[in-house]
């Protein structure tokens, strides 16, 4: 249902130009998980707002964005604002600023209500304390008429989940979603997208830095580093046989019952900055494997049937 | 919101006595008002008879308390010049201020809040840059002459306005359109910022992100929670307003407490000059108080007594 | 179409304000010396040619600003208008700051009862209505030149008192200012030495943004006959006596207006200039 052909975002221009993404492609079908995975500056956040249309107004888009078949790049405003909440919409990072704090629950959770499905009043009412059901809150009626400083953060989370949902999006974006909780909400949310999704049926794209966390849900992985996608396969895969050797770095990161006692490994060097980006693999210098043809780009081959990578090595291993 | 009211009521009680010590202070200062109430051809005997009458023989503190008594039951003495009680002048002028004040934050808060919202959504807009530009030229303007160049246009060259005095809705233009100008820059700049915050928060993109119209998203989401800066600011604004009130009502001989203000200074009527120091701080701290209890009814957090 | 605003915007650039450079330096030379730049003495009354256009208006070269209801010539009384204007303007800005500077470091460093006193004295002055404030100590001093400075100083003190405290409170907890007060320093060698020049540049800055609001200031006082007093040529008064000239002369009240207008908008941009040069993460309100 989303296709994303060779999406390039540059921010700035002349010589403050700050390339984010550079040719990024990505499908997604329907009621398909998907995990993106990324350090902080690789450009998940931008991939995900460019798919809202919703990036700042003087970064330069370039490529396209299919949602359903309908061009996102050359949507009107008013289309646009149509699909927003009703066919693709997203989770934001930080709970604590994601919600409005002037308003209650009940109208921000109906807001998607009445500028999608017309619902007003005592039957807009209902449909908000059914999401917020969904959403797994206890005591929702009483919730309503709650404002945001009032509730922890986890259960701001799940509001902004009921928000983002309340419009039947068939595509949730979750960026982060639980980086700002803590770990035993981060679990308990998780497995709320995992039940909202066989629920409802809609595809999820579950961006995050954290892989242990991205595999709990999906069952694809997408490696982004630097705007460049690196591999994209199986989330099986991606713990047991990664492909890249970014991959196998953020694989050995995961602790595991086999290793205990060891002390975890890290990804060496310093994460790449889209404002100073050579030519060739953006991995290269923190390569562990680097070789002379690293300098150029290698390009994004299916090494298995489903599992794509950008590697040199296992170009030529193949 | 009780526990606030207490606490500001408290505060205003400390305030107003501070403010008496102050006016106290500055009868004191002004030298010996004997000197003006007798004729010049009194004698040693009259001026004691004088200063015995008005308490001016006893010890300082005393004098204080009669005056702090005296006020407390309304009465801060009669003007010198026109022989009524100051208070009843005072408060006869007040409509008239009022009335000026409330016209120009009036314009200032509609205009400036419409201009600030505009250059927020659209920066480097034309709007955007004529309110830069008036906000730069606004402090440098003395208000007094804002207000003649005002009346030399619209009064003398192109007389479709009257010069001055207080009448209908055209007296009323000028000087409100002269008091409002520096206010309206202060509150389109305020407003711009905050704006410009709010616009860039997580809770406007999730406002976005679920399809709210935009209108309702600037609306609704931005410019609700801009408020409280800009409605913070334009109470103190209030202050630097009432300040030029009283050079626009003598410029436009406008029969408020500014101008009543300034013969008092130039006849040295200080019964009249400090009971309009006491009022007009009177009038700004209420607004003050009002501001507040405005910002807790736009913010449910204040409320709580948390920051936001 | 674009115009206004490509000038608008460079007025208010971060870009070295060269004409306000410019203005500014112009004003200060012709206010020290206003006998090399005055065509006329300013106090010299010529009957016959009262009340002469500017040029261009219809006047001639002999006075390019017109003359007055005397037939002084406005140029020169601006020029040595200038001379009050700047030296009060600068005199009351420094006065404030200086006062500020002791008041506000004695509050944020000592603290406690210092704090509280300095503070609420500061809240009180910054309460009443600037004008106001002035008119009563005016009224109550009598106008002068001498007290019209005092309550330029009176009214101005407690912003940078402010200022200058909360800077001194962040300052207060920094390591440098504890290893200081363990390595035996007494609180005066701290204060001179160590915060002193920390609290300057925001100090300056705000300085500089007063200047302008001080001669608007003094020009409002004069303007309502309690500041400056005839016959010294004050730009307030010139434009309060060209008031009653209005329908006949209207260059009389025009001319000081702009002469003041320049002047300060000239000492805002560079305050604005130097507050992004010096103090790029502050504003002073």
């Amino acid at each position: 249902m989303l296709q994303v052909r060779d999406l390039q975002v540059a921010f700035g221009r002349g010589p403050a130009l700050v390339r984010v993404l550079n040719g990024v492609s990505l499908s997604l079908r329907s009621g398909e998980l998907c995990g993106l995975v990324g350090e902080s500056g690789s450009g998940k956040t931008v991939l995900a707002l460019s798919i809202l249309r919703l990036l700042p107004q003087d970064a330069a888009i370039r490529g396209s964005i299919r949602l359903g078949g309908e061009d996102l790049l050359t949507a009107s405003a008013a289309r646009l604002r149509a699909l927003r909440g009703a066919v693709v919409s997203m989770i934001l990072q930080d709970p604590m600023t994601a919600l409005n704090p002037l308003l209650t629950v009940e109208c921000q959770v109906g807001e998607p209500l009445t500028y999608h499905c017309g619902l007003r009043g005592h039957l807009r009412r209902e449909q908000v304390v059914a999401l917020l059901e969904k959403v797994r809150l206890p005591g929702a009626r009483q919730l309503l008429h709650a404002y945001p400083h009032q509730l922890s953060g986890g259960t701001r989370q799940r509001v902004a989940a009921a928000a983002a949902i309340a419009g039947g999006a068939r595509l949730l974006i979750a960026d982060e979603p639980t980086t700002a909780l803590d770990a035993s909400t981060q679990a308990d949310f998780v497995r709320l997208l995992h039940r909202l999704a066989r629920e409802t049926g809609m595809a999820v794209l579950f961006i995050s830095h954290d892989l242990h966390l991205v595999l709990e849900l999906v069952k694809r992985v997408v490696v982004l580093y630097a705007g460049h996608i690196l591999e994209d396969g199986p989330a099986a895969d991606a713990l047991r046989s990664p492909k890249h050797p970014y991959t196998q770095a953020l694989a050995a990161c995961v602790p595991t019952l086999e290793r205990r006692g060891e002390r975890l490994p890290t990804v060496g060097g310093t994460p790449a900055d889209p404002a100073r980006l050579l030519p060739g693999c953006p991995f290269a210098p923190r390569c562990p494997e680097v070789a002379p043809a690293c300098s150029m780009m290698p390009p994004l081959v299916e090494a298995e049937t489903g599992h794509s990578v950008r590697c040199w090595l296992r170009l030529a291993r193949r | 919101m009780v526990r606030l009211m207490i606490a500001r009521a408290g505060q205003l009680v400390i305030y107003l006595t501070c403010l008496t010590v102050v006016v106290f202070g500055l009868t004191r200062l002004s030298g010996d008002p004997l000197v003006l109430l007798l004729p010049p051809n009194a004698t040693q005997q009259d001026y004691d008879q004088l200063a015995r009458r008005m308490g001016l023989d006893r010890p300082l503190v005393e004098q204080y308390v009669v005056f702090a008594r005296d006020l407390l039951h309304g009465d801060i003495g009669r003007s010198y010049k026109w022989g009524v009680p100051a208070s009843r002048l005072l408060l006869e002028r007040l409509p008239a201020t009022l009335e000026l004040a409330a016209a120009a934050m009036g314009i200032a808060t509609v205009l400036g809040m419409s201009a600030g919202v505009i250059a927020a959504i659209r920066p480097d807009s034309m709007v955007d840059a004529v309110f830069a530009g008036l906000a730069l030229v606004g402090q440098s303007i003395p208000v007094f002459w804002l207000g003649l160049m005002l009346i030399l246009v619209f009064a003398v060259k192109w007389p479709v306005l009257p010069v001055g005095g207080r009448g209908g809705l055209a007296h009323l233009v000028l000087p409100a359109i002269t008091l409002s100008w520096y206010s309206t820059a202060v509150v389109s700049r305020v407003t711009r910022s905050s704006m410009i915050d709010v616009l860039h928060s997580d809770y406007v993109k999730l406002a976005r992100i679920k399809g709210v119209p935009e209108r309702v998203v600037v609306l609704r989401h931005a410019l609700r929670n801009a408020l409280v800066p800009i409605v913070t600011v334009s109470s103190l604004e209030f202050a630097i307003l009432l300040s030029g009130a009283v050079v626009t009502e003598t410029v436009f001989a406008w029969p408020g407490v500014g101008s009543l203000v300034v013969e008092a200074v130039l006849a040295k009527d200080y019964p009249v000059i400090e009971a309009a120091v006491l009022l007009v701080s009177a009038v700004f701290f209420t607004v003050n108080f009002f501001t507040d209890l405005l910002c807790n009814l736009i913010d449910p957090r204040l409320a709580a007594g948390r920051t936001p | 179409m674009n115009f206004t605003p490509v000038m608008l915007r460079w007025l208010g650039s971060k870009h070295v304000p060269w004409a306000a450079l410019t203005m500014g330096t112009g004003v200060v030379m012709v206010a020290a010396a206003p006998r090399l730049f005055a065509p006329y003495d300013p106090t010299r009354i010529d009957i016959l040619h009262r009340l002469a256009p500017p040029l261009g208006w219809g006047g001639n070269a002999a006075h390019l600003l017109g003359t007055d209801q005397l037939g002084r010539d406005v140029l020169s009384r601006l020029i040595y208008g200038a001379q009050v204007s700047v030296a009060v303007g600068l005199a009351g800005a420094l006065g404030a700051a200086a006062i500020g500077l002791l008041l506000g470091m004695s509050a944020g460093y000592f603290g406690g009862s210092c704090d509280a006193a300095v503070m609420r004295v500061a809240e009180l002055i910054l309460s009443i209505p600037v004008m106001l404030l002035a008119l009563g100590v005016i009224g109550a001093l009598g106008p002068s030149l001498g007290h019209l400075l005092l309550v330029l100083v009176l009214v101005s003190w407690a912003r940078y008192a402010r200022l200058v405290r909360a800077e001194v409170m962040r300052l207060r907890g920094r390591a440098f200012v504890e290893l200081a007060r363990v390595a035996g320093c007494g609180a005066i060698r701290i204060i001179t030495v160590h915060i002193l020049p920390n609290v300057l540049n925001p100090t300056l800055v705000l300085l500089a943004l007063d200047i302008g609001r001080l001669i608007v200031l003094e020009a409002s006082l004069s303007f309502l006959g309690v500041g400056v007093q005839p016959p010294a040529p004050s730009w307030g008064l010139m434009m309060a006596s060209g008031r009653e000239y209005l329908r006949t002369a209207w260059w009389l009240a025009t001319m000081p207006g702009l002469a003041v207008l320049l002047t300060c908008l000239a000492a805002n941009r560079m305050g604005d200039w130097m507050r992004d040069r010096l103090d790029p993460h502050r504003r002073t309100d």
